[in-house]
């Protein structure tokens, strides 16, 4: 068993470091696959040298990362630059070393230096920890992601769900979300939650001694305002609709990203971790600049349910539909910016594509995930009083 | 999603694509050829038409006149081409001085990427900015042609009257009020392994081409003419629009194109088709002609080798095109005028331009001069060729999950067959390995061990692919 660990831990770091350490690894972060405004390693740069030269990154409509991230490489530039590959590479390896280390998407974002991996580490970590029932930390990890992304703050639901979960177990009580138990546990998990996440903010604030950094990357990531292309849904929306109507859809779109929380807690509340799985699929599919180093945690995850497979119905389509867009974006990418000779519905069209392949991922799902405890409860096979298969359906 | 999510649906479509998927593929096979032969037919394609309002071909008064130096500039240049490969580079910067064009030359020097080749290629491109007085150098159109020298000439033909040509449409335009776009005449030597005007604009750089900085530019290339005179009389212009790995220009450039050489009544055709008339096209044999035309734009584009030096802009986003003179057998008569009406014309059209090339189709075929056959019509054959891969591997999904169903019967339900799918991974990894070996082995073997074999560098290359498809054969034919 230790050897196949072994060898794709080889193979991984190996990957990484002769990527990081090759001429590739300029053309990867310029890729708007891989990163976005709010996670650019150009754009951070960009950070870097303006607080070096005593100016707020903030002020300006470029800099979109939170503060303690920025102080954080602006330390390890001044201290020690050439070290900032060997950063990123030890980042993605610790949480390689978590959930995933040959997924060419996670090689790829690591290796282009996106800022996303750190959330991605925060992400895991919170998914380990809370499965642990190690709230202190989960919420510290989760307030670190939330802190980056904003998007992740819906964690807490599944998160706190967990947690209620675990406790009520150790008691051997019944599962109910209204006992006292869980009240006071869910109450505890978002106090320290968002204590964690106000002393991050505080500390963010000392730091900079203004609130400029607030409206520069929480209100950039919500109020969307820069259209540059992406892996996402809203830049095309945004750049089409009339001016008049940015507001409406705005509320539209960042609602829609927010609210699968509630119905998911609620019909899967047996199983606070898979709202958690799902809960990132659709955030890798509805926050305003998402990029592949989204999918990587739940790739990772996906063989968690491996149990519920067997009910899935679409495996194939979505499969080939997240090659063939993943495959084809780029190609249309450049017929549209160099070529010249196509235009931004080609490449939007393969973005949908990648949309609706994580969609049909998570409905299926879900599907398959309560069509097994379908099963679990009335055996694997629904008989018509006649003798004959009955026909189950999700309606 | 209703039926994809219905279980019974999908069985239906397992059902149908398990019983029709071999004879499907081969009625599909046959179809892609028929199909392509019946969208070129007159029928499918329609007739082309000036998409960009702001061209307006041919409607300004004709103004350029043919000079007698005309006669002057090709009679030198074909002296100095009959004995020289050179190109006489302090010659036409001067006369492109004299005319009043800032005029600056570039070298060059290009290697292949991994054969040392005896002979260096070198060589120098001459480029005079013509500056439109109606704007501050934003937008330009590029007027090139190859200068081929005395080797090149023996195997392509002379270009050295368009030179002339060029010369003589400078003088004319620098005196007109009303360009608003700069014109950049350009003269370059050695065709495609030369550097192209994109690259050095645009400042690419190359591993494989030095280039020595460029002094002087314009503003954003709006559109390129390639054109190749070989004398003062043409039998017709062949329009070429094939340029690097299949790219085509905009199609309101060629309509332009097309629409001025009719009216100056010189014939222009495309892969040797002129525009057919109705009756030839109704007439049954008129396919013949259409399709030939369609299959041979189709086969140059497939082969990715650009149809003349204007397929180097076309990857930087400038629509351009070749205009290819084919000598006439008669030596009797004068066109250079009506030749510079065409040009003319084509460069006052472009000159109207308000945006850039976008309002035309970028993907399509021709059949003829003067009619296209769409992406929206060629994709359908296309598409029926696709087809026949995914459904292919949809049997061969469905096969497998009804073998995986069989062997388990006896196992306890609802339990998920194990290793299916696990030993493809290993045939996976070999195949991508030995594609990598493949890619790196052409330039392994031959710098490496050409020498051992007496072969010079370029035929070990030719040697080393027919070895590679005989050793292939022999395992196909092994199994």
């Amino acid at each position: 068993m230790a050897a196949p660990i072994i060898l794709t831990t080889v193979l991984g770091t190996l990957a990484r470091i002769i990527i990081l350490g090759s001429r590739y690894t300029q053309t990867l972060a310029d890729r708007i696959e891989l990163s976005t405004p709010v996670t650019s390693w150009k754009l951070m740069t960009e950070g870097v040298f303006l607080l070096d030269h005593g100016i707020s990154p903030y002020e300006g409509d470029n800099f979109h990362q939170p503060p303690l991230l920025l102080y954080l490489f602006f330390v390890i530039h001044k201290t020690a630059p050439s070290l900032i590959p060997l950063v990123f590479l030890f980042l993605d390896l610790t949480t390689a070393f978590l959930l995933y280390l040959l997924n060419p998407f996670s090689i790829l974002t690591c290796a282009a230096q996106s800022t996303s991996i750190i959330n991605n580490l925060m992400i895991a970590s919170t998914f380990l920890l809370t499965l642990k029932g190690q709230r202190i930390s989960a919420t510290l990890t989760l307030a670190l992601a939330s802190y980056q992304s904003l998007y992740p703050v819906m964690l807490i639901v599944p998160s706190a769900m967990h947690l209620a979960f675990l406790k009520m177990q150790e008691r051997k009580e019944t599962i109910s979300y209204s006992s006292r138990t869980a009240v006071s546990a869910i109450l505890f998990t978002v106090g320290s939650f968002l204590i964690w996440y106000f002393i991050l903010l505080g500390v963010s604030y000392t730091m900079l001694e203004s609130w400029d950094f607030v409206r520069s990357t929480y209100g950039f990531t919500l109020s969307v305002t820069d259209l540059k292309p992406n892996l996402g849904l809203f830049w095309y929306y945004f750049m089409e609709m009339f001016e008049h109507f940015r507001i409406f859809f705005l509320w539209v779109f960042q609602v829609h990203a927010f609210i699968y929380t509630l119905p998911l807690a609620i019909v899967l509340w047996k199983c606070p971790s898979f709202v958690f799985f799902c809960q990132l699929i659709l955030m890798a599919v509805f926050k305003s600049y998402p990029s592949l180093g989204d999918t990587t945690v739940y790739f990772a995850l996906l063989p968690v349910w491996s149990h519920a497979f067997h009910y899935l119905r679409n495996g194939l389509v979505i499969s080939v539909m997240i090659v063939i867009s993943v495959v084809l974006a780029p190609v249309l990418w450049h017929l549209w910016i160099y070529a010249g000779s196509a235009n931004a519905n080609f490449l939007f069209a393969f973005t949908l594509i990648y949309s609706t392949a994580q969609i049909f991922l998570v409905t299926d799902l879900i599907f398959a995930f309560l069509r097994r405890s379908f099963s679990l409860q009335h055996g694997m096979k629904a008989l018509k009083p006649d003798g004959t298969e009955k026909l189950v359906k999700l309606q | 999603m209703g039926l994809m999510t219905n279980p019974k649906a999908q069985k239906i479509i397992e059902k149908v694509v398990l019983s029709t998927y071999k004879p499907l593929s081969v009625l599909l096979y046959i179809g892609t050829f028929v199909a392509i032969v019946i969208v070129s037919s007159s029928l499918f394609s329609a007739k082309t038409y000036i998409s960009e309002n702001a061209l307006l071909p041919g409607l300004v008064e004709k103004q350029y006149k043919s000079t007698s130096d005309i006669n002057g500039y090709a009679n030198y240049l074909e002296g100095i081409s009959k004995t020289d490969d050179d190109i006489p580079m302090a010659w036409l910067q001067q006369t492109f001085e004299e005319i009043g064009l800032d005029t600056y030359s570039q070298n060059f020097s290009a290697s292949h990427p991994f054969l040392n080749s005896p002979e260096d290629v070198r060589g120098t491109n001459v480029f005079a900015i013509l500056r439109a007085p109606r704007i501050a150098g934003t937008e330009a159109v590029v007027f090139s042609i190859p200068y081929r020298g005395k080797a090149l000439e023996k195997k392509m033909g002379s270009t050295n009257h368009g030179i002339a040509l060029m010369m003589s449409l400078a003088k004319h335009f620098i005196q007109q009020s009303y360009l608003s776009k700069d014109i950049i005449s350009d003269s370059r030597q050695r065709e495609y392994r030369g550097s192209s005007l994109g690259e050095a604009y645009y400042d690419t750089s190359s591993d494989f081409l030095a280039k020595s900085p460029l002094h002087g530019r314009s503003g954003t290339i709006m559109a390129a003419i390639n054109l190749e005179l070989p004398g003062r009389r043409i039998d017709h212009f062949d329009l070429r629009l094939e340029g690097l790995n299949g790219q085509l220009p905009n199609l309101d450039l060629f309509n332009v194109a097309v629409k001025l050489c009719e009216k100056e009544g010189v014939k222009a055709t495309f892969h040797g088709q002129g525009s057919l008339t109705h009756t030839e096209l109704r007439d049954n044999y008129g396919i013949r002609y259409t399709s030939k035309t369609m299959l041979s734009n189709m086969l140059r584009q497939a082969s990715g080798k650009p149809h003349g030096i204007h397929g180097l802009f076309l990857r930087y986003g400038i629509p351009a095109l070749t205009l290819h003179g084919i000598p006439s057998n008669s030596k009797k008569g004068d066109q250079s005028h009506s030749i510079g009406y065409i040009l003319e014309g084509i460069f006052r059209s472009v000159n109207n331009l308000l945006e850039r090339f976008h309002q035309s189709f970028f993907f399509y075929v021709l059949p003829e001069t003067k009619k296209y056959v769409s992406i929206g019509l060629y994709m359908i054959p296309m598409g029926m060729l696709l087809v026949i891969p995914t459904i292919q591997a949809l049997a061969l999904w469905f096969l497998l999950g009804r073998k995986s169903k069989n062997i388990d019967k006896d196992e306890p339900i609802g339990e998920e067959p194990k290793g299916q799918h696990h030993y493809v991974i290993p045939v996976l990894i070999g195949v991508h390995v030995c594609g990598l070996l493949l890619y790196l082995s052409p330039e392994f073997f031959v710098v490496n061990f050409s020498s051992y074999f007496g072969l010079p560098p370029t035929e070990a290359l030719v040697d080393w692919v027919r070895s590679c498809l005989y050793w292939y054969n022999l395992i196909t034919s092994y199994k």
